[in-house]
């Protein structure tokens, strides 16, 4: 769905690359979730995948096709993005008006884009919100519905550029429920960027950048168990993960890594019945 | 500096359609060289307490006596006095960095209260909050965001405040940058007897490093106590909308799944990790 083929990129005022050298492929209908600390380059990888920015050296492939000036328009319609800032992503007076704005873009006939709209706002929930002005919502309803607004632009990937970092707890728990639920829902690749770990452990694969390299590869559960070199590329190992270490200290042996609490409270009731 | 805030109410655009009451009668103490956290959810009447600390707000009704100050609906002629000893640092303080260098951005606060800043108090207040002196020639809008709001939390440092109110001083920074901050704060707090006050959202950073709880809601304190006590009532804090420490929230969650209680009294995870370890083992904690 996604390749990057040996992408490097270096900011025009800086003399060092962000990127080096990057490769990776991400498959259609994946969770992979882009983990680093604060330019660690992650925000920038987000930024090449839809024509944002485009690379120094390298290639970007989206949907087999390479990205460049001719093919952006086209790609961008495949490919949606939620940014982190929930207060800057709005432009209708209405939720439904804000919704609606994508589509009024590429002209969709109003039948569709009604359906479209409605469709977008049930799967976020938001249903009861249509008419609402954006500004009273709380930051994490400001989220779902710029989701609903991706969402009616039916892209095949969609790009979480740290959706839910500037929202409080309360809120980034209900985006990543939504994230979730619509996961299930719609055949959608998910790009999620973030330096939360209780965010990435949804996602099917974990990329960690470092130094504007890729420094891990693979499932949450196996970079969760690197936690110590973990803690070196600035994320903070779980709650979970640091719980599951102490028990490991005390002669517990796990099946598998825990991810989150409903997994080790399992794992530890199972071992407890077998005593 | 001890803050009392006695039967203080403040309406928003009286007498207007849009009258509204956000703070309702509101009484509390924060002692000197206390670390208190203030916790509700937004409208609670967070931020109009917090623009009460150093008088951008007057109280409708009541009276905020802050060290030496005292508050009231009246103007009051102390103000710049008081503002010098309160360092306030508003959500995403970076935004408000606009000099052409670091240096210039801090010690714009020392001129305009006509304060001499020599360049050793410049050097210090630099590694207090973890930056090295280069930066200080460099322009701030080249920094990274956790620099930037380092420069800006400088900025504040420089006037040597007695009570630094922060308002949600993490928020949007990585995990490490996040821990950073909270270990400068209470460093400050504990080496420079800074009495600090702090609203939050991270409960987690409320049960680490505070030593009392309020928590607002309509505009009233509803709970105040040790933040462990606090935590005890999970229900009344989810009901208003608040989050629990995680911790709790999985010894809850644990109990309710398995019938193993662990009641948390701040147990570090070493010991909850025995607790637990000793239950799947033998069948009891």
């Amino acid at each position: 769905m996604i390749e990057f083929q040996g992408v490097s990129y270096r900011y025009s005022s800086s003399e060092e690359n962000v990127l080096k050298d990057i490769n990776l492929k991400i498959a259609q209908g994946d969770w992979v979730a882009l983990l680093g600390h604060n330019g660690s380059g992650k925000s920038t990888l987000a930024k090449l995948m839809n024509g944002i920015l485009m690379p120094t050296k390298g290639q970007v492939f989206v949907n087999g096709v390479l990205l460049n000036e001719e093919t952006v328009w086209e790609i961008r319609h495949e490919v949606g993005m939620v940014f982190q800032n929930p207060e800057n992503q709005f432009v209708g007076t209405t939720v439904i008006d804000d919704v609606a704005f994508g589509l009024e873009n590429m002209a969709i006939p109003r039948e569709e884009m009604e359906s479209r709209i409605d469709e977008s706002l049930k799967v976020v929930g938001m249903t009861d919100y249509k008419l609402q002005e954006p500004y009273r919502l709380s930051g994490g309803q400001k989220q779902r519905i710029a989701i609903a607004g991706v969402l009616a632009m039916m892209p095949q990937v969609i790009i979480f550029d740290e959706a839910t970092t500037m929202l409080d707890p309360s809120g980034r728990k209900e985006l990543l429920e939504t994230m979730k639920y619509v996961r299930e829902k719609r055949d959608i690749t998910f790009v999620s960027i973030t330096h939360d770990l209780n965010e990435a452990v949804w996602a099917d694969r974990v990329i960690v950048l470092e130094d504007g390299a890729i420094w891990f590869e693979g499932t949450p559960q196996t970079l969760l168990e690197k936690r110590e070199s973990l803690q070196s590329t600035g994320l903070r190992p779980p709650f979970v993960a640091q719980l599951t270490d102490e028990l490991r200290k005390n002669g517990i042996t796990f099946e598998q890594q825990p991810l989150h609490h409903k997994d080790l409270v399992k794992q530890l009731w199972t071992l407890h019945s077998k005593t | 500096m001890d803050i009392t805030f006695k039967d203080v109410t403040y309406t928003y655009q009286p007498n207007t359609p849009f009258e509204h009451l956000a703070l309702n009668q509101l009484n509390f103490q924060i002692p000197k060289g206390s670390f208190t956290a203030i916790v509700g959810h937004t409208g609670s009447g967070k931020s109009t307490l917090i623009q009460h600390l150093n008088g951008l707000l007057r109280p409708s009704e009541g009276t905020v006596s802050i060290g030496g100050f005292e508050l009231t609906n009246e103007k009051n002629k102390q103000i710049k006095a008081l503002r010098k000893k309160v360092g306030m640092v508003f959500q995403y303080p970076e935004h408000q960095l606009f000099e052409e260098t670091v240096k210039k951005d801090i010690l714009f606060g020392p001129k305009n209260f006509d304060v001499a800043v020599s360049d050793d108090q410049l050097l210090k207040v630099i590694d207090m909050v973890g930056l090295e002196p280069e930066i200080l020639e460099r322009s701030p809008f080249d920094l990274s965001g956790g620099q930037k709001r380092r420069v800006a939390i400088a900025s504040i440092l420089i006037l040597e405040p007695e009570l630094l109110v922060l308002d949600e001083p993490t928020a949007g920074l990585d995990p490490l940058g996040q821990k950073q901050m909270m270990e400068l704060f209470s460093q400050l707090h504990r080496k420079q007897d800074i009495t600090v006050v702090l609203v939050t959202h991270q409960m987690e950073d409320v049960l680490a490093y505070a030593n009392q709880m309020l928590v607002l809601e309509n505009g009233r304190v509803s709970l105040k106590g040790k933040p462990i006590q606090v935590f005890q009532y999970k229900d009344y804090l989810r009901q208003i909308g608040l989050d629990i420490p995680e911790v709790i929230e999985f010894l809850e969650y644990l109990e309710k799944e398995t019938g193993l209680a662990i009641p948390y009294r701040g147990q570090a995870l070493t010991e909850l990790g025995t607790s637990i370890a000793k239950w799947v083992k033998d069948g009891d904690a």
